[in-house]
């Protein structure tokens, strides 16, 4: 075959001399493009290595007010997810468009799920206060049974698990903040024997933040794979031009990984 | 370097250097050295190449007709050894540069060490007797180590005759030291942009003569001390013949209750003759010592004494602490008028805190031209609006206030510009007082004509 | 992909057909292109605009320094000024200014391919350019900021001037340039045509290439320390804030993390353009192909050990100190290796002193006194002393000018031929490059004085006994702008008067030189021969159109040797 035939194969762009040509172009973009992603969630992580060196005692502390069980079953959703994503660019490669169409919608469900558990979970934080930085300011009010996000750990724990003091070389190194958050009233915290530790509000601050950023790639990808939907319906999919599903599938995976790093950080650090 | 070129010298320094400025300090010389080593390394390699490239544009100009002969396009050895010089160069470089770092990170461990607060747009010293200033003075027979912490953003420490230069980073401390080899005055500047007033962030650092810190630092320290100083002293003769033979019931009182030391000093001397310094300094500390006792009045003692307007004035506070001091020297002034002053002048001292301690003079003048902070000129007893919307008066209470909680009350029209440390703990209440006398004095509030 | 036979190797332009400019006409077809070379065209008349723009800020802030204290701004002003200046010159001018102003035209060309491995990217990075020059300017109409281009925490959290819309303009060029360099990376490793290999491309594209893989690792680091300083600001989640448990200096490290590779950005490719014109103004190969390849990869990895010799002073460990220092020394290795191998290069060759080669040894010297001037600042104990002091800005001058703006004027005047048709003036081209030497050491050299004997940068007001040297740096920075005006005039000039340009005016044996000058809108109307690109005696001088051409034996040569 000749590669500069003015008859090009359709599904190749101009400037490309062949199908494969393009399909491992567009495969090498998307992995340098997720490269670049995984730095931007670099810098982040950095921050939290850091921040969690300097302060271990905030992050055994606070992160007891994330609910283990919602962001477990966040987890299982991402996961499921992305298989159903990998499905799909199975699907395509086979240039069955029905079954992309199917498995993309599968996946857009779990995203949704993902999206409103997030959403319920952001919701508590926010009722109870625990905001990032300046704006902490939790509120113990609702105790008793109400919610896990809002119960004090403290009491939630009980006494089958009492919270440990962290040992003195475990403290932070910088002196305690001139002006911390006001609102935990440190003072009856300390008497009751629960040892709170200053400057809580950096543990909801990385939180917010890098779910935060986390949630706007789901958001994103949930854009991508209306777009591919949107194609699969026009069954345009099929064995010589499934680069789109592929790439997307990939980027999803991507956002999946994110999230997998990102529940044991948090979430199960006591 | 060069300064026989007359174009040139005309840019040299004073000291006929001329790159580097007045070497003031044991790591300047080191630092000094590393950079000349630099420099000759760095000049060699810059004319080598400009040579060469010179050379090559001359002899190997393009004349029409000629064209290239063949040549190697590479060569590995080559390659290799302009490889390999670079590296030794650079290597050698750096360990010369890390041993002369390595000699002014480490302080020694007797250092003398002062405090230092940077803050929006003033450097302040604070000395181990407490003392604050806005320049820094050293000893210069010692290592000195800054211990410096920042008040609100990063500002930077930078002697360049020192050759010396540390940020200064809230939320932590940061340490340099450094062994001065000459006395004198040296700049200090502020390398961190800090905004506005980041180039006006600058002070001095005075090296001292052996002995001259340890004097400044008592007369400095002592501005608002209501203790007696030699200066104070108006007619030390007057003053040691009552203690000696006087006999009204103020001075049997001191006489009877000064130490044994000062009783044989008062004893030895012949009753007549100029006092010495040490007979001075003798009546001084006596003095000092009754001062800093219990409250001398008694009204039988003082029956025949006048008592001033001020000194009941105070009394009736019942003052306690420096102010109980204070009480004890306006009743002795009230005793004994001509031999020595009432006290401190609290506006030279409020004047002193305004320029240096306090730092007000950075942001507040005194010639009614706003800066960051409202001026100084004729604001005390003024009415002024505030942001919010309130309207006060400019009395003591308030700019008491605006000392302790800056934010509080803000004069209208300065909300965006209000950059002010609170200086509770900073400043004490005599200080404050201080201030408070100097914003009343006739040159501040523009009544002097 | 099997055998193919090409029909014509080389054909020669006939200079009739319709070029990329006259291909397709009207502003649509501007703003929709997705041919990388009206890409670069445009990218090139919007990194001049802000060149200009950044110039009149240093204009007037040289101006300003002419005396101690106030001259003609107050310091507010003044400080916006440098920022400004800083801020314009880094994000919307050096960084893309060769990479996606120069490479965008010349890399798909030089390679032989048709155009950008993803074009609609290419014009997706433009746009993002101008929205972050929008936001950019959008800063500067809301009051402007102060805070010095580095954005440094707490300062940048609690000025009251526009730092959000300037660092939000900062963090859309960031990914403006993170999808340029996916796109050099794609193409440069997937589009190479037949018999292009690694080692048959011109140092230009290694330089390019190197360049993206920093843009690709650094940019996307910037981009989220930004996002965390604007985030910072608007809702105080107390990221770099000591009260509330965060570290200021931490934005420094995550700062330098990028801006330390992003200097690399900045001289790679014009690292690149050195090798590309200096190798057919000596009319002699390039000498140490590969060393100079490897050397741009060498400074492209090194880049990212580095970044903590800004933070010398910064509080950062002692041993942390030593390490970044000891790492430091060792990028000025690569960048030694190239200079010797440029200088070999002159070596016995026939050098030809056009307005490009002037440029370049303009750079040779610039960035020499700016290369070693960083020795003083990579060396642990004179830094203490020079850091933040006029030394380090006149360092930065005299390697991000001397290095960058005179690679890319020579770049310009080199390949303004090619890029629109037209010969300038050659001795207008010379006397602009004289003028802006002259005028540049004129303005920094007394930079480097000052900053030894101690002043700090960022001083509006400063000691009397600087004034001399400030004084001097002023009349410097108006001779630097007359020979910039020059430069303007020069070349648009060559736009209304020039000659035509022939398809390869300087001999030089590079593909960008066989296609037509202006290129067609895919470049090559067949796909070119790919030879040693700094190999002349392919070539053959011919006076009657003052051009050079493929000698016929090479391409029989190739025709055979493909049989």
């Amino acid at each position: 075959m000749s590669d500069h035939e003015p008859d090009h194969n359709p599904h190749v762009a101009h400037h490309y001399e062949t199908e494969k040509q393009q399909f491992e172009s567009g495969k090498l973009g998307m992995w340098v493009f997720l490269v670049t992603e995984i730095l931007l969630f670099g810098g982040l992580f950095c921050w939290y290595a850091i921040y969690r060196a300097n302060h271990p005692e905030v992050f055994i502390y606070a992160s007891r007010y994330l609910d283990k069980v919602l962001g477990g079953i966040n987890t299982i959703i991402l996961i499921c997810s992305s298989l159903t994503m990998a499905w799909a660019v199975r699907a395509a490669q086979m240039g069955n468009n029905k079954l992309v169409v199917r498995m993309i919608l599968v996946t857009l469900l779990c995203a949704c799920g993902f999206l409103g558990i997030k959403a319920v979970e952001y919701n508590h934080k926010l009722n109870a206060g625990l905001t990032p930085g300046r704006h902490y300011a939790p509120r113990h009010e609702e105790q008793a049974g109400a919610d896990p996000a809002v119960v004090d750990p403290a009491s939630a724990a009980g006494d089958a698990n009492p919270p440990v003091a962290p040992p003195d070389d475990d403290k932070s190194l910088i002196a305690p903040a001139a002006r911390g958050p006001e609102g935990l009233n440190l003072g009856e915290e300390k008497a009751q024997g629960e040892q709170v530790p200053d400057n809580v509000a950096l543990f909801f601050s990385i939180y917010w933040v890098m779910t935060g950023l986390h949630g706007l790639h789901v958001l994103a990808g949930m854009g991508v794979m209306i777009w591919l939907l949107l194609r699969a319906k026009r069954g345009e999919f099929g064995p010589h031009n499934f680069l789109a599903v592929d790439c997307g599938a990939l980027y999803w995976h991507v956002v999946d990984l994110v999230w997998i790093f990102l529940f044991p950080l948090l979430y199960l650090i006591d | 370097m060069a300064n026989d070129m007359t174009g040139i010298s005309m840019l040299a320094q004073s000291d006929g250097r001329f790159w580097m400025p007045d070497a003031a300090s044991t790591s300047a010389a080191e630092v000094d050295w590393v950079f000349s080593f630099i420099f000759w390394i760095s000049a060699f390699f810059f004319a080598l190449i400009v040579f060469l490239m010179l050379f090559f544009v001359i002899r190997y100009r393009w004349r029409k007709g000629q064209e290239t002969k063949a040549m190697p396009n590479s060569n590995l050895t080559i390659e290799i050894i302009w490889t390999a010089i670079p590296f030794l160069v650079v290597a050698t470089i750096f360990w010369v540069a890390f041993r002369a770092y390595m000699k002014l990170t480490v302080p020694p461990s007797n250092a003398y060490e002062i405090q230092v607060v940077g803050q929006k747009w003033k450097w302040l010293f604070e000395y181990p007797n407490g003392w604050v200033d806005d320049r820094l003075h050293v000893p210069g027979d010692r290592a000195i180590l800054l211990t410096m912490r920042s008040e609100d953003i990063i500002h930077s420490m930078f002697i360049p005759a020192f050759r010396l230069k540390m940020d200064v980073v809230p939320g932590r401390y940061s340490k340099i030291w450094f062994k001065a080899t000459k006395n004198g005055t040296f700049d200090i500047y502020c390398a961190e942009y800090c905004g506005t007033g980041h180039s006006d962030m600058t002070t001095q650092i005075v090296v001292h003569a052996p002995g001259g810190y340890e004097r400044w630092l008592r007369e400095a320290s002592s501005l608002l001390s209501p203790t007696l100083r030699i200066q104070d002293l108006t007619d030390a003769a007057a003053l040691a013949r009552k203690i000696k033979s006087g006999t009204d019931p103020v001075s049997e009182f001191i006489r009877t209750s000064l130490t044994d030391a000062g009783t044989a000093g008062i004893n030895a001397w012949n009753g007549s003759s100029e006092p010495n310094d040490a007979l001075k300094a003798l009546l001084i500390s006596e003095i000092n010592t009754i001062l800093k006792g219990a409250s001398i009045y008694d009204p039988e003692r003082f029956a025949s004494v006048t008592v001033a307007a001020e000194t009941a004035a105070l009394m009736e506070k019942n003052p306690e602490g420096e102010d109980q001091v204070q009480l004890n020297r306006f009743l002795l002034s009230d005793a004994m008028p001509d031999f020595f002053t009432r006290g401190p002048d609290m506006v030279e001292a409020g004047r002193y805190i305004y320029e240096r301690k306090g730092g007000c003079a950075s942001c507040h003048t005194l010639d009614g031209n706003a800066n960051v902070g409202p001026s100084f000129l004729g604001i005390y007893g003024r009415s002024r609006d505030l942001e919010g919307g309130e309207t006060i008066t400019v009395d003591e209470n308030y700019i008491r206030q605006s000392i302790i909680e800056p934010q509080a009350k803000v004069v209208l029209g300065y909300k965006d510009r209000s950059v002010m440390p609170t200086y509770k703990g900073r400043l004490s209440d005599r200080e404050i007082g201080a201030i408070i006398s100097f914003m009343k004095s006739a040159e501040v509030t523009g009544n002097e004509k | 992909m099997t055998t193919s036979l090409p029909v014509e190797h080389g054909a020669e332009p006939t200079g009739t057909e319709d070029n990329y400019l006259t291909c397709d006409r009207g502003i649509k077809s501007w703003i929709f292109t997705l041919d990388h070379k009206r890409i670069g065209v445009m990218y090139l008349i919007f990194t001049m605009g802000s060149f200009l723009l950044g110039g009149v800020f240093a204009l007037l802030l040289r101006t300003e320094l002419l005396t101690p204290q106030k001259t003609i701004m107050d310091a507010d002003t003044y400080n916006q000024m440098f920022t400004l200046h800083g801020a314009v010159m880094v994000f919307l001018f050096i960084i893309p200014g060769i990479p996606a102003a120069m490479g965008n035209f010349v890399l798909p060309i030089m390679l032989g391919a048709k155009d950008m491995a993803f074009p609609r990217l290419n014009l997706a990075s433009l746009y993002l350019y101008v929205l972050g020059a929008v936001f950019a300017v959008l800063a500067i109409a809301m009051g402007g900021v102060d805070t010095g281009w580095t954005f440094y925490t707490p300062y940048s959290t609690e000025t009251n001037t526009a730092v959000i819309p300037m660092t939000i303009g900062a963090f859309i060029l960031g990914f403006s340039s993170v999808f340029t360099g996916i796109n050099f990376i794609v193409t440069v490793q997937k589009l190479r045509p037949k018999g292009m290999t690694w080692f048959k491309m011109p140092l230009m594209l290694w330089s390019l290439y190197a360049t993206a893989i920093i843009q690709i690792l650094a940019t996307p680091v910037l981009g989220i320390t930004l996002l965390l300083l604007i985030i910072e600001r608007a809702l105080g989640v107390g990221i770099f804030d000591p009260a509330l448990g965060g570290d200021p200096v931490l934005y420094q490290h995550f700062f330098w993390f990028y801006s330390h590779p992003a200097v690399y950005i900045m001289i790679l490719p014009a690292m690149g353009i050195i090798s590309e014109i200096i190798s057919p103004f000596s009319r002699k190969h390039i000498f140490g192909y590969t060393f100079i390849a490897f050397s741009s990869i060498a400074i492209a990895l090194l880049s990212f050990l580095v970044w903590g010799h800004h933070m010398f002073t910064s509080t950062q460990s002692p041993l942390a100190s030593t390490i970044f220092s000891a790492l430091t020394f060792s990028v000025a290795i690569p960048s030694a290796v190239k200079v010797f191998n440029w200088l070999a290069t002159m070596f016995r060759g026939r050098l030809v002193l056009k307005t490009p080669m002037l440029w370049v040894l303009g750079f040779i010297f610039l960035f020499g006194i700016g290369g070693l001037t960083g020795l003083f600042l990579g060396a642990l104990a004179t830094d203490i002393h020079v850091h933040d002091t006029y030394f380090v800005v006149a360092h930065f001058h005299y390697t991000m000018f001397g290095g960058p703006v005179m690679a890319m004027m020579g770049g310009l005047f080199y390949w303004w031929p090619k890029f629109f048709g037209r010969m300038y003036k050659e001795n207008w081209g010379r006397l602009s490059a004289l003028l802006v030497f002259t005028g540049f050491n004129l303005t920094f050299f007394p930079q480097f004085i000052m900053g030894i004997r101690g002043m700090p940068r960022r001083y509006f007001n400063y000691p009397e006994k600087f004034e001399i040297f400030h004084q001097l740096s002023t009349i410097g920075s108006y001779v630097l702008a007359f020979g910039f005006l020059v430069v303007f005039f020069t070349l648009v000039h060559s736009l209304f008067r020039g000659k035509k340009a022939p398809a390869n005016p300087w001999g030089s044996a590079t593909l960008e030189w066989r296609c037509p000058s202006p290129p067609p809108h895919e470049n090559f109307i067949e796909p070119p021969l790919v030879t040693d690109p700094y190999d002349f005696s392919i070539l053959e001088y011919d006076e009657a159109s003052d051009c050079y051409h493929l000698k016929p034996s090479a391409k029989l040569a190739e025709d055979g040797e493909v049989a």
